[in-house]
Formats: C-alpha cells, sequence, structure tokens
C-alpha cells in the first residue's frame, strides 16, 4: 500500500475560507482548476499567456508560475471574485459593452489584471495600460478593444 | 448599392455570451470532467523521418494505472486525411490514426491511455521503439529535385479525388490554371519583371490548446466535446476512422479559446473517441503548448514567383505568371485548397489581364504540418503580388492609390481565375463581383492615414543621413465569403410561448460572436429584440449540418440559412398572428415584435401572445422553420491597408508607428465584432510579418516550441491602429446585404509594411519574417 | 518534474535553516520560484520556502539601500525607499524584465543566485557596485561584491542569498536589453552608470550580460571615456573597443548580438551626455 502524497492547504479563494487538496510540486493553476476553478485557464504553463491570472493578496500573478504550497494561508482572486453574476463587475460590463471579449479564453486573465490595474492606479494612461497588460497575451482581438474596455472601466468606476 | 434602415442588424447587440466569459462561467473542452475518466498522453517520434522497425509496449503496459497502449501494431490502418473539409475531402488520404512511418519530429507513434496523466506521462518512456532511421527531407524548396527523399513511399496514400498526386515526386498538390497565352504576352511585353517572395510557416497561437473530452451517455453511445471548428466534420471523420456507426457519434462544441484554423482539423477527437469506445470510461486529451506549436497544424510555407510583362508607361499588365511552391509539411492536409485560394483571392484584384498562367505545387518535406490558417493561401500570394503593383505603379508615375482605382476590380467586373478555380474541386465559381466599395475604403484610409502628407514629407532627402527612416506603404487585398457550390449550412428555429425563439444552428462560434450576429439576422427577419432569440450551435445531435467555420462563411452562407429559417417562420405567425386579427395574412406585417394589419398597425397581437395561442389554443402547432444554404460565389471583401514604419538602420528594427485599415464587408451584421475582426486578424499579421517563425536544428527538432522564444506581440508592442467599415455597400446574395470581413485583414502587413519599407530606404524585402539581422542583409545590400 | 514527495519547509528564522540542510538530501530555496519552475529538477527533496523570514524588506541603511533577498522586481520598481540616482538607475532595469505580473514573482535574492542569460538585475547591480550578504551553508553571513559573488559562482547549492546593498550614488546611467517585443527574455543587458564631473566623465563601469562567459566587463571601453567628455568621437571610439563574445541563440546571431552592443553603448552615452 503507499502512501499518498496529498495534502490539504488552507485559502481564502474568492472570499470564501477553503481548504484544497493538492500535491506538493503543483501549481496554483493545476490545483484550482482541479479543485473546479476552472475559469482559471491553462494557455501555456509557461507563465508567457497570462490566461491563468489570478490575485495574490491582490497582486496578479501567473498562477502557473506559483507553487501552491508557497501560496498556502494567502487570499487568491479570480475573475470570478472581481464579479459573478450575482455581483457583476463594472470591470466584465466594460469588457462586453467595449467588444473585447472574442473567444473569451484570455478574458478572465485580463479582467483579474484589470482590476488590480485599476484599484492601484485608477486613472491610467494608455501607455500605462499597455505596460501593465503586457503579460497578459490575446491573439483574437488585437488588443484594441481591451484597452478601450480599460478606459471604459476607469471612466464608469471613477463616476461611482 | 442599396442603402436600409436596419432594426437589429448593422448594430453593435450585445455578445451573447460575452458576460459568461469575462466572468469565467463559460466552459471550454479542458474544464469538462468526468468521475472515473482516464487521461490520455501521446509519444511523439524523436526523428524526422523514420520507419518503426519495432514497438514494445508492454513495461508500459505493466505500468500500475496504464489501461491501454494504441500503436501501429494494434490500431487498423485506415487512410484519411485530418483536414475538416467537406466530403469528398480535396486533400490527400496519406495518413494513418498511427502510421508506421514516422515523418516529422513530433509525428504520432502511439498512445497510451492510464488513469491519471502523470501515469500516462511515465508510461510513454516505458515503450520502447526501434526506428529506422532515414535521411529527412528539410528544406521543401528541394523537394522537386532528383535524388531527395521521398516523403511517402507507401502504396495506399492518394488523392480520393481526381486531382493530382505525385508521391515519387513529394507532391500532394499540383495546380494550373491558364488564361490566354503567357509566354506571348511576356515576351511582346514593353517590360518585365520577377519578384520572388518567401513565407514562413508559423502557428496559429490560439490561447486555447486543443483538447477533447469522451464520453458514453446514458444509452451507450460515444458523445465528444472537443476544441473543433468543424464538428460535423469531426462526426464523419471519427466515424469512419474508428469503424464506429456515424449515428452512435454525437459531437459538441463548448466554447472555443480561438482557431483562426488551427482547430479545422481533427487531430484529438479520434483518441478520444477511441480511448472510450474501448473502455467505456469518459477520456481526455490535452495538449501541452509544445504539442500545439509542434503536432498541431502550421501556416503553409510558401515560396512565391511571379513573373510580370507589362507597359510602363500605362501601369497596365499584359501577362502575368505566379509559380506558387507550398510547403506542405509532412502530410496535405489543405494542401490543395491553400494553394489553389493563392490564386483565386490574389489573381482576381488586378483583373484587366488578358494572358495569365497559376502554376502551384504543394510539396512534401519532413517538417511539421501546414493545415487551415486564416488568410489561407491569399496572404503568401499578396507578399509578391503586392509589391509588384508597388513597382508598377511607380514606374507609371501614378501613386498606388491611383493604380489600384483605375485598374483594382469593381462591381460588374469579373476574372477568367473565378471560374477557372474554386477552392480545389474541378468546377469553380464563375463570378461576377456585385458589391465593392473598394474605392471608398482607399479614399477613407488614405484621409484618416494622411497618406499623402506622409507621402511627401518620407521622402530620400527627408530620409539621407538619417539613422531611423521613416516610411508609408499601402495595399488593397480580397478574400472570399464561403465555398461556392460545396458547403452548406442549416439552420432551425421554434416559437416559445413567450414570444421568443430557440434557434438551431450547424454554424460553428469559434470566438467570433456567430451566435450573435446569426441571432441578429434573424431578429431583423422577424422585428423582434435580438435577446428573444436563444442560440444553441454546433451540437451534431441538436442541431442541423453545418460545414463549419472556415472559409469566412458564416455570415454570408450560414447568415442566409438563418434567414431562410426565419422566413418559414415569419410565414405561420402571420398566419396565426392574421387568424388571431381575423384578417387574411397577406394584409398582415411583421413590426415591434407582433403582428399588426398594415392599413391599421394599432391593430396588432404581440409574439407572446401568437405564441401561446399557437401552443395551447387552437389549431395548435409548433410554428417553427428551417433553411440550408449553399452559396453560388464567393463574394470578396475589400480592404485597403496603409502603414507608417521607422526603420533603425544600425539595429534592423522595424517600428511600426501607424496602421489604418478601411474594410467593405457589405453590411456588416455587428460593426463592434466587425472591427474586432479586422483588429486581431491585423495584428496578428504583424506579428507574423516581424517576429514570427519556426527555428529547426539540423535534424529537424524545433528549438522555440514556445511562447518565451516564438514571439507574438503583446498590447504593449501594438501601433496606432484606426479601423475604418465602409459604410453602403450591399451584396446581393448575402444576409441584408452582408459579405464575410474576418479573414481578410490579416493579408495586409507583411506587403504593405514591404512597401512602407521601400519608401523610406529604397529596399524591397522578400522574405519574412523581417527580422532585425535580416532587414540590415537587406539596408547592406 | 518536480518530485510528488516534495517537503515543505516555512523557517521563520535563519537559524532554523541548517538543520535542514543537514537533513535533506536536496533542498532548494523557494524565493519567488520562478526559476524553481522553468528548471523543474526532479532530484530536489526538499522546498525552504523564505516568505516567513521577513526578508522582503526594502530600507535605507546609513548612505545605502538594502533590498532584501526576497522582494520581488516589482517591489523594488514600486519602492520609495530612496530617490538616489543608483537606486533608479535598479528600478529601470527591473522594470523592464519580464512582465509586469511576472515581476509580482521574481525576487531579487532568487534572481541573483540563478543568474539566467537574459537577467536584467545583474549588470546593474555590478555597475552600481552593489554587494550582496549571504548565508554560507545557511549559516555564516558573508559578504562581497556582487562581482565576486557572480565570478565566484558563489549563488550554488547552500548558499542562500539575504540582502543586497545598493550604494546611494547621484550618477548618470543608462540600462539596455536586446528584445523585440513588450515581455521577452533580453537577449544581453548592458549597464553603464559614471559620474559626469563639470563635462568629463568619471568612474565609468560598462557592464554586458548574456555573453558566452556571462559577465563582460568593458575595461577597453571605460578607458576609452574616463576622464573625457562624451563627444561624438569619443563615444564611437567606446563603442569601437567593446569586446563581447556570444552564442547564437534562437533569434539572434553570434555576430548580430556583439555588434549590437557597441551600437546600444553608443545610444547609451549618448542618453547619458543628454542627446536622443
Amino acid at each position: 500500500m503507499s502512501a499518498t502524497t496529498t495534502i490539504r492547504e488552507k485559502f481564502t479563494v474568492n472570499g470564501k475560507a477553503v481548504e484544497l487538496a493538492m500535491e506538493p510540486n503543483e501549481t496554483l493553476l493545476q490545483v484550482l482548476r482541479n479543485n473546479g476553478y476552472t475559469e482559471v485557464k491553462n494557455g501555456c504553463s509557461e507563465g508567457q499567456c497570462g490566461a491563468c491570472m489570478v490575485q495574490l493578496d491582490g497582486v496578479p500573478v501567473n498562477s502557473c508560475q506559483v507553487l501552491a504550497v508557497s501560496a498556502k494561508g494567502k487570499k487568491v482572486t479570480t475573475s470570478k471574485g472581481v464579479g459573478n453574476y450575482a455581483n457583476v463587475s463594472t470591470i466584465q460590463e466594460a469588457y462586453v459593452e467595449a467588444g473585447a471579449v472574442q473567444c473569451g479564453f484570455c478574458i478572465p486573465g485580463f479582467v483579474v489584471v484589470t482590476d488590480a490595474l485599476l484599484r492601484e492606479n485608477p486613472d491610467p494612461g494608455e501607455d500605462e495600460i499597455k505596460a501593465y497588460l503586457n503579460g497578459n497575451l490575446c491573439r483574437c482581438t488585437g488588443y484594441v478593444k481591451i484597452i478601450d474596455a480599460v478606459k471604459l472601466a476607469a471612466k464608469k468606476l471613477k463616476k461611482g | 448599392m442599396e442603402t436600409r434602415e436596419f432594426k437589429h442588424v448593422k448594430k453593435a447587440a450585445r455578445k451573447k455570451d460575452g458576460l459568461a466569459l469575462a466572468i469565467g462561467e463559460s466552459r471550454f473542452t479542458d474544464d469538462f470532467s468526468f468521475p472515473n475518466m482516464l487521461h490520455i498522453a501521446v509519444l511523439r517520434s524523436p526523428h524526422a523521418y523514420a520507419k518503426i522497425k519495432n514497438l514494445d509496449d508492454s513495461a508500459a503496459r505493466a505500468l500500475p494505472g496504464v489501461v491501454d497502449v494504441y500503436s501501429c501494431k494494434n490500431i487498423k490502418r485506415i487512410m484519411y486525411t485530418t483536414a475538416g473539409q467537406g466530403y469528398p475531402e480535396p486533400s490527400a488520404y496519406d495518413c494513418a490514426l498511427f502510421n508506421d512511418v514516422m515523418r516529422f519530429v513530433g509525428d504520432q507513434v502511439a498512445a497510451v491511455v492510464a488513469e491519471r496523466a502523470d501515469i500516462a506521462e511515465e508510461a510513454l518512456r516505458l515503450i520502447k521503439v526501434d526506428y529506422e532511421v532515414l535521411e529527412p527531407l528539410l528544406d521543401y524548396t528541394k523537394a522537386l529535385e532528383p535524388g531527395v527523399p521521398q516523403v511517402h513511399t507507401e502504396p495506399d496514400a492518394r488523392m480520393i479525388i481526381p486531382m493530382p498526386y505525385d508521391a515519387k515526386k513529394n507532391t500532394c498538390a499540383d495546380i494550373k490554371a491558364v488564361v490566354g497565352d503567357f509566354e506571348e504576352g511576356y515576351k511582346k511585353a514593353k517590360k518585365q519583371l520577377v519578384i520572388q517572395t518567401a513565407t514562413q510557416i508559423a502557428s496559429h497561437c490560439a490561447m486555447e490548446p486543443q483538447c477533447a473530452v469522451a464520453w458514453i451517455d446514458e444509452i451507450g453511445r460515444l458523445s465528444i466535446v472537443a476544441t473543433s471548428q468543424v464538428p460535423f466534420h469531426a462526426r464523419r471523420i471519427v466515424a469512419k476512422l474508428l469503424e464506429i456507426p456515424l449515428r452512435d457519434v454525437r459531437i459538441i462544441k463548448p466554447r472555443i479559446g480561438g482557431g483562426f484554423g488551427g482547430k479545422q482539423e481533427v487531430l484529438v477527437e479520434p483518441l478520444v473517441a477511441l480511448a472510450t469506445w474501448r473502455t467505456k470510461r469518459p477520456s481526455k486529451i490535452t495538449f501541452t503548448r509544445k504539442d500545439v506549436f509542434v503536432s498541431g497544424r502550421t501556416r503553409h510555407g510558401q515560396t512565391n514567383t511571379i513573373k510580370v510583362g507589362y507597359d510602363p508607361a500605362t501601369g497596365m499588365i499584359d501577362a502575368l505568371q505566379m509559380y506558387a511552391l507550398e510547403n506542405a509539411g509532412a502530410y496535405g492536409s489543405h494542401a490543395v485548397t491553400v494553394l489553389s485560394n493563392t490564386a483565386t483571392k490574389v489573381l482576381p484584384m488586378i483583373n484587366h489581364v488578358p494572358n495569365i498562367e497559376f502554376i502551384g505545387k504543394g510539396v512534401y518535406a519532413n517538417v511539421p504540418v501546414g493545415g487551415a490558417y486564416r488568410g489561407y493561401g491569399a496572404t503568401q500570394g499578396y507578399f509578391s503580388y503586392s509589391q509588384m503593383i508597388d513597382v508598377i505603379a511607380a514606374e507609371a508615375g501614378m501613386d498606388p492609390v491611383e493604380y489600384y482605382k483605375k485598374y483594382a476590380i469593381k462591381s460588374g467586373g469579373t476574372s477568367e481565375i473565378f471560374a477557372k478555380l474554386g477552392e480545389g474541386t474541378e468546377g469553380g465559381a464563375e463570378m461576377t463581383i456585385d458589391s465593392c466599395g473598394l474605392d471608398k475604403a482607399i479614399d477613407l484610409a488614405a484621409k484618416a492615414f494622411k497618406w499623402e502628407e506622409k507621402r511627401k514629407l518620407y521622402t530620400a532627402e527627408f530620409n539621407k543621413d538619417k539613422r531611423k527612416k521613416r516610411g508609408v506603404g499601402m495595399g488593397c487585398f480580397m478574400q472570399g465569403s464561403a465555398v461556392p457550390k460545396i458547403d452548406m449550412g442549416s439552420a432551425y428555429m421554434k416559437m416559445n410561448d413567450d414570444g421568443s425563439f430557440n434557434m438551431l444552428l450547424g454554424a460553428t462560434d469559434i470566438g467570433t460572436g456567430s451566435d450573435t450576429i446569426l441571432a441578429q439576422i434573424a431578429a431583423e427577419e422577424l422585428d423582434c429584440p435580438v435577446e428573444n432569440i436563444i442560440v444553441l450551435s454546433s451540437d451534431t445531435d441538436l442541431t442541423p449540418f453545418d460545414v463549419g467555420a472556415y472559409a469566412s462563411s458564416t455570415t454570408y452562407l450560414s447568415g442566409e440559412a438563418v434567414r431562410k429559417a426565419a422566413m418559414m417562420v415569419k410565414e405561420q405567425i402571420a398566419k396565426v398572428g392574421a387568424e388571431l386579427l381575423g384578417v387574411s395574412p397577406d394584409q398582415v406585417k411583421l413590426v415591434n415584435n407582433s403582428v399588426a394589419i398594415k392599413s391599421d398597425e394599432t391593430k396588432f397581437k404581440t409574439f407572446a401572445e401568437i405564441g401561446t395561442y399557437s401552443l395551447y389554443t387552437h389549431n395548435q402547432m409548433q410554428i417553427q422553420g428551417f433553411g440550408s444554404h449553399v452559396v453560388p460565389n464567393s463574394p470578396p471583401p475589400f480592404c485597403a491597408h496603409f502603414a507608417e514604419i521607422e526603420v533603425d538602420t544600425e539595429t534592423g528594427e522595424i517600428k511600426v508607428i501607424e496602421y489604418v485599415t478601411a474594410t467593405d464587408c457589405g453590411t456588416p451584421i455587428n460593426p463592434l465584432f466587425a472591427e474586432g475582426q479586422v483588429e486581431g486578424a491585423l495584428v496578428n499579421g504583424l506579428s507574423y510579418a516581424l517576429t514570427e517563425g519556426y527555428v529547426f536544428n539540423e535534424k529537424g527538432v524545433m528549438r522555440n516550441p514556445s511562447f518565451t522564444t516564438y514571439k507574438i506581440f503583446t498590447a504593449n508592442d501594438i501601433p496606432k491602429i484606426t479601423t475604418i467599415l465602409v459604410d453602403g455597400e450591399y451584396e446581393k446574395g448575402g444576409p441584408f446585404g452582408a459579405k464575410s470581413i474576418s479573414e481578410v485583414a490579416i493579408n495586409g502587413p507583411i506587403p504593405v509594411l514591404a512597401n512602407a519599407f521601400y519608401h523610406a530606404t529604397g529596399k524591397r524585402m522578400y522574405k519574412t519574417p523581417y527580422t532585425p539581422e535580416y532587414v540590415l542583409s537587406i539596408l547592406k545590400g | 518534474m518536480l518530485k510528488k514527495e516534495l517537503r515543505w519547509f516555512f523557517p521563520e528564522k535563519p537559524d532554523e535553516i541548517p538543520d535542514i540542510l543537514k537533513k535533506e538530501a536536496k533542498v532548494a530555496f523557494h524565493g519567488g520560484g520562478t526559476s524553481i519552475l522553468r528548471i523543474k529538477s526532479d532530484v530536489i527533496t526538499a522546498m525552504v520556502d523564505l516568505s516567513k523570514l521577513g526578508w522582503n524588506k526594502i530600507r535605507k541603511d546609513g548612505s545605502s539601500v538594502v533590498i532584501g533577498a526576497t522582494a520581488t522586481f516589482n517591489e523594488v520598481v514600486k519602492s520609495s525607499a530612496s530617490t538616489a540616482c543608483s537606486f533608479r538607475m535598479l528600478q529601470d532595469a527591473l522594470s523592464r524584465a519580464a512582465s509586469n505580473s511576472i515581476r509580482n514573482r521574481i525576487t531579487v535574492g532568487g534572481s541573483l543566485a540563478d543568474f539566467p542569460p537574459w537577467s536584467d538585475l545583474i549588470a546593474t547591480l555590478i555597475a552600481l557596485d552593489a554587494k550582496v550578504t549571504w548565508l554560507e551553508d545557511g549559516k555564516a553571513e558573508k559578504k562581497a561584491s556582487v562581482a565576486e559573488f557572480i565570478e565566484k559562482k558563489l549563488g550554488k547549492d547552500k548558499n542562500l542569498v539575504r540582502e543586497i546593498t545598493v550604494p546611494e550614488k547621484d550618477l548618470s546611467y543608462s540600462v539596455k536589453r536586446l528584445a523585440r517585443t513588450s515581455f521577452e527574455y533580453g537577449m544581453f543587458n548592458l549597464a553603464v552608470s559614471c559620474v559626469v564631473k563639470n563635462g568629463t566623465i568619471e568612474s565609468p563601469v560598462i557592464v554586458v550580460t548574456g555573453t558566452k562567459d556571462r559577465v563582460a566587463r568593458q575595461s577597453d571601453a571605460e578607458a576609452a571615456i574616463a576622464g573625457k567628455a562624451l563627444t561624438d568621437d569619443v563615444i564611437r571610439d567606446a563603442a569601437a573597443r567593446v569586446k563581447v563574445e556570444f552564442n547564437a541563440d534562437v533569434n539572434f546571431g553570434a555576430e548580430y548580438k556583439a555588434n549590437m552592443v557597441g551600437v546600444y553603448l553608443k545610444d547609451a552615452l549618448a542618453e547619458i551626455a543628454g542627446r536622443k
């Protein structure tokens, strides 16, 4: 009989205290997806595409580049934590309105990083937006309407 | 030209799945999992060309958790093509699911099915394969020379339609189209010019890797969820390949994370189908990003040589020959049709040419396999064609804008090339151009770009002695809308109690928003809110047939099928509404989500009243309609592109400062989505021109199968982009005047940047990508 | 592939570490984990996570800025601990590394110990004459210049970087990297620092990383500008004296890279001289 290596660690995911099952060598991306948070996407597993973006204590990171155990105890925010059907985020609404959502595979990652950006800098200029988003790849939109969406979200959030 | 006031099309309707995607609720294939699910891992060939002499999977089978191993040793050899095209496919049947000969590094040796993904991976290492390594053909430009390796020697490789196939000459596509007498015309012309260009193979880089999940449903049939642009083709191919009755196969398309042609291929579905059909357990396979690069599909590389005889005084072309040598890669998927497109979507642009010859050869090489990729051969052809126009225009003392306005194909015009070549089938489709907004596109884009001012400013004098030189360039491009006479789409609609509709479509939304725009078309026909049309698409059990998302066909082809279904429903609604209003059906019209008496619109019945009445009250029936559509032609969208670049003559870097496009797509059903298609294709095209490319070592191993070294643009790399849609064009055969828009923009960047480079430096570029080192080599002469 | 049987330790004090090093066959120190995930070594038996040690502070200490080893690149970039030019040079260099989100994970200690060829950190630290403090075998505290630390390959195995000390200096600088897109490994990094006094250059340091030998200090080019004013001729002369050797990589040839160092050095010096 072989010993199992599976362990459980505590996190707060999207505001809810949870215990996630994981292997000690798994990334946060793998652990989140295996525990049902499939809104966090796997585009490359190399930290290059940003589809796996989540916030750790509010800081945007590529979850495929985080070993899950090292993040234990932290607050994890996915796109569903930024907003969901019960409580749609202005940012998510702005992405839809601006035409920034095509296939949508990259969008949860963009929503997470946009949320982090606008909390850090509520009035970013175009260059700042482009630089902040340079870890999120999109092949569908050419980024034009994504940048529009961020500007629209910033405008709407300022109005309050 | 027809302008109409529309209520639901030509509007930025809200994307039906937009919010679901932004939240992350929408499920993509890898988000599906089942209890008791098996995982599949694939053993990939380390050699570019090798025979499998022996394969011993006993150690792999002995690993605890391994359920089965598939290879050429135990899987029946049935030849097919992975290309997702209509049957009979115009691509060579030159592969089996598990070949006994490996033809590129990354080719599929064997598949392991195991309880866990990591066990399946570990088992791969335990499969012992004895290869007889053969000398590979790594340079496709040598494929036709005598004495080079023959990539396909198996006797059962063939084309299943009567088209040329000559494996002895490594040729899997052989196309010729002749108009007039090229040799004569060329000889007699006042001046001759030869231009040769070469485009590289590239990866689609859709953010979602290929994936498939299969399970046995409650009554024992095989269900598959897959990243497919072509669920109906996939169903047919899976059934045939695995000898499962087609009626027992169901393919469901979930949300798809981009395709661009890379998922117009049946690569992953057969593996899960095999595992699940045999074990009766769910199974999944997911491509890693490396798998996508190496073992997915690529854009066909192409060397394109134009010989043109022309009159330098007028710019008129007397004779044009285009020789396209296409790198098919190890298998011939899409080789014929991509090659054919190089001719049909490019050569008609300047349509006064009396002597035309197109020679296309698709050849094998032991490198990753070419497949469908946005632009589909046109992108490759425009590299030389568009520069040719630039040169000829300049010699004739014409601004290229002037040249296109004078000589580009117009409404009412035609080209013999349309008739000579379809997408590679026996006929082709003769076509007279109906809508053509190219002149308008040119004017709008030139103005927004400040073309004349910039052309006057960035002269040789301006750039003299400057390290960073500036230049501007332009080009005009066309594509097509659907594959004429061959491809079919269909739709079904039914009405509900509350006046809403369920619309079941075969058409495949891979992120384009087709679910939404097709609902807009139906809504326009019925004059009801777009929100009242609930769309379900691409489930081979539930939705009627559609070829899938390719050839820029969804709006033009599937849109008309939707309109037909809506018209059938419209007739029934009118009948019931008239009954309720006590008049005859010819006295009513559909307006504002209701049926009203034409002569007195204050007398009306709402769709909700009609829906409820029809289902429950009297003469009960299900109001339902359907339609199928095949198009007789493939009307081109037209566009004009303008770019400003800065060339650093010391580093060789090209910086794109500004890029303006104007596109005529007839009626844009959803202008916001249409712009998005242009912008996405454009940025993809810029990356393709500047930074993308496969780097191989001397053994045919790809050295950069990763986003770390295969670079595509980030948000921080894009230039200033302006996107204009030409207003007022109306294509008669299209739903409410619509044509396509999804591919054409990708044809622009390569030649337009080359034309701008010429303006900046006086030198031309002939090879992509325009790496800094290549640029420096061109500048040095 | 990292082992499934990985053991994790979260020491709260440095003196817990030597014991772990003794008991475990192969230990990896985990800061942000970005190098670990890149290498994915299957011999590591234990991860020693450094996040509970409180080594992420960035603070002034006399006339230096002390950066804790687990401070991330973005934490350095966003820090207001110092307004000295030398600190700004480091912030500038790090702000271009990787992508915004990856910079939230790369730690200065981890990056120094790993020293990948595309490092955006090392050339600048050497140009700033930064010092590194580490625990040898997790125990004894040692200090040396970053240049020496790199040269003697002291970042290996059981040596644990604790902090980096950057002197606060008023200097002129320029940092450059070779890449084509905004998120890409820099195929070389060039760091130039100097003091401009009465129009002439003092104490120039020109460092290139990503070369065949990993680091190449450009003493000949430095000699060409020391004590001189940065005229066009002087700049050209310095560029001509660049001595670098590269391996070709997937995207750039060796000769191209070597030539570009000269071009970038000209640009860097022109920037320092205040010209475009």
